[in-house]
């Protein structure tokens, strides 16, 4: 299968665009590489969410995009048209580990106005972050530290705080991976909300296929060390999801078989290698 | 680092926030005081304790009067207060700035990282009879001397808070685009504050001690020197007055310091909180 985006984008609507991206680290023996000849287009506004067997490079790739690690100098990256030189304007990464990435000294509304208090001051300031926090419904409690809330709501506020800063894209690295199933759902159906409002691009890794093809517009499955795209799957479903409709549509239930499969194929493919 | 649904919304008040200042005060612990004086006292009115130059808790409570009629006591508090505060907050720029840029920099680490490490097992009081044939019989000698007792607490601590911030905050502060200086005050210097404080409590205790160190060493001024001059001219009385007023200028150096720390940053003591509940 060959994993480009159908149709003939225009550069002006691309997020991202990668031609033979490739990452290589130095180790002891000799450089290593860690993903190999990615090609993909990602368009504004897209939810992209990336599957894979372990070690097959989606954190990688995603801190490439989120510019915190450097390609080779052979790969092409392009966001929003320009070469990837640090971390590129209106991108931000929410982390997994939400307690380690959370200012535990700040409230949770100043953790919110991190990436604002810079530009805006006084009553500008609270506004956008009350909006912010409007968004994940976490006002009420903005003046509590984040480490008395629950790991939901602390992930919540992770989100909160990268929204205040209005960004183009949001790269998320396994945001939910640490939370209980219900809670999970509940951000989910909230990020999904928030996207429709904002039109972020969203580039979502996860290990559970479910929740790639419940959140996603497609599905990028790596494979492999180094990694590559092994499959990248449509995911025609009608928006706005829902947890238990679309859930049990027939395309999703076939569209989750081939992402299964797909990480499955590509984790005994690994293991015949080793 | 495990915090689940469960542990959400009523927390015990912090420690300090709405009792009263009179149960939150040891009682208990100034009446052990006054029987340990009370023993004292009558330990040496009956000659169960023979030392003749232990006075008793009244002879030296007698003696402040007469300090303070001639004025030696309040100078040499003075002198020991100021030379002690003033070369720890000196030492408190030069070990946080030095920290800082050590933490941060791999560079500037591996350059001077065997210096420190052989420098700081030295015990600062041994370079009191050294600074003394540099700097002479001197205040100077005396500044120099807690400067640099009280750098070392903090250069060290500092250093060790700024290379634990974590890396998610560090990655946080990436994605945010942070130039060096935000970065520094929004993340790193707060993230280390706890370990910085411990290395400023440190620092000032450890610059009153050099303070007096040099003052009984060294420098003709303050309560260390009052403390031999007594001694010289078999005061036992007097001696135990200045004794007694280093460690009371000791309390209350530490806790103005604990006071600010508390109303100056609040959500640095309130993480501080946590970290030891969990």
């Amino acid at each position: 299968m060959q994993p480009q985006t159908p149709g003939s984008t225009a550069q002006a609507d691309l997020a991202y665009s990668a031609k033979n991206l490739a990452v290589e680290v130095a180790t002891k023996n000799g450089p290593k590489r860690l993903i190999d000849n990615l090609d993909f287009q990602i368009r504004k506004g897209e939810i992209i969410s990336i599957i894979g067997t372990s070690g097959a490079g989606k954190t990688t790739l995603l801190r490439v995009l989120g510019g915190l690690l450097p390609a080779t100098k052979s790969s092409e990256v392009l966001a929003a048209g320009k070469p990837i030189n640090g971390v590129p304007d209106k991108v931000l990464m929410v982390f997994q580990d939400y307690a380690s990435s959370l200012l535990p000294w700040r409230t949770i509304r100043r953790n919110v106005a991190l990436g604002l208090e810079t530009k805006y001051k006084g009553k500008d300031l609270d506004e956008r972050v009350n909006n912010a926090l409007d968004l994940v419904g976490l006002r009420k409690r903005a003046d509590e530290y984040p480490w008395r809330l629950s790991g939901g709501m602390q992930q919540r506020v992770q989100i909160a705080r990268a929204l205040a800063t209005e960004p183009d894209v949001l790269l998320m690295d396994e945001p939910f991976g640490a939370l209980d199933a219900i809670t999970k759902t509940s951000l989910q159906d909230e990020l999904l909300k928030v996207q429709e409002k904002t039109g972020a691009t969203i580039i979502f890794i996860t290990h559970d296929v479910e929740e790639a093809v419940y959140l996603g517009d497609r599905v990028i499955a790596l494979g492999g060390i180094p990694g590559r795209i092994v499959d990248v799957f449509e995911v025609d479903l009608p928006r706005p999801r829902h947890q238990i409709q679309t859930k049990e549509m027939p395309e999703f239930l076939h569209l989750r078989h081939q992402a299964y499969e797909s990480v499955v194929e590509a984790e005994l493919a690994l293991r015949r290698e080793q | 680092m495990s915090i689940t649904a469960s542990r959400s919304v009523k927390i015990s008040p912090a420690p300090g926030s709405k009792r009263a200042w009179y149960t939150r005060f040891n009682w208990l612990g100034v009446a052990g005081l006054i029987v340990i004086l009370g023993i004292w006292e009558i330990a040496k009115r009956t000659g169960l304790m023979s030392f003749d130059f232990i006075p008793a808790p009244t002879q030296i409570f007698a003696a402040i009067g007469g300090l303070v009629q001639e004025g030696a006591l309040q100078s040499a508090v003075l002198h020991t207060a100021g030379v002690a505060l003033g070369g720890w907050a000196i030492a408190v720029v030069v070990g946080v700035v030095i920290g800082v840029l050590l933490g941060l920099s791999r560079t500037a680490w591996s350059w001077t990282a065997a210096s420190i490490e052989v420098l700081r097992s030295f015990p600062s009081i041994t370079f009191v009879p050294v600074a003394v044939l540099i700097f002479g019989f001197s205040s100077t000698m005396e500044l120099v001397v807690v400067v640099y007792a009280a750098t070392w607490q903090v250069l060290i601590n500092t250093l060790e808070g700024v290379r634990g911030v974590k890396p998610g905050l560090m990655e946080t502060a990436q994605t945010f685009q942070m130039g060096q200086m935000r970065r520094i005050t929004a993340i790193v210097l707060p993230a280390a504050a706890s370990k910085i404080l411990v290395g400023l409590k440190l620092g000032l205790n450890l610059a009153l001690i050099l303070a007096v160190a040099a003052e009984v060493v060294g420098n003709p001024a303050g309560l260390g020197y009052g403390l031999t001059v007594e001694q010289n001219a078999l005061q036992p009385a007097r001696m135990f007055v200045y004794f007694i007023s280093v460690g009371v200028l000791g309390i209350i150096l530490n806790a103005i310091l604990q006071l600010i720390i508390q109303v100056a940053l609040p959500g640095i003591t309130a993480a501080a909180e946590r970290g030891r509940r969990s």
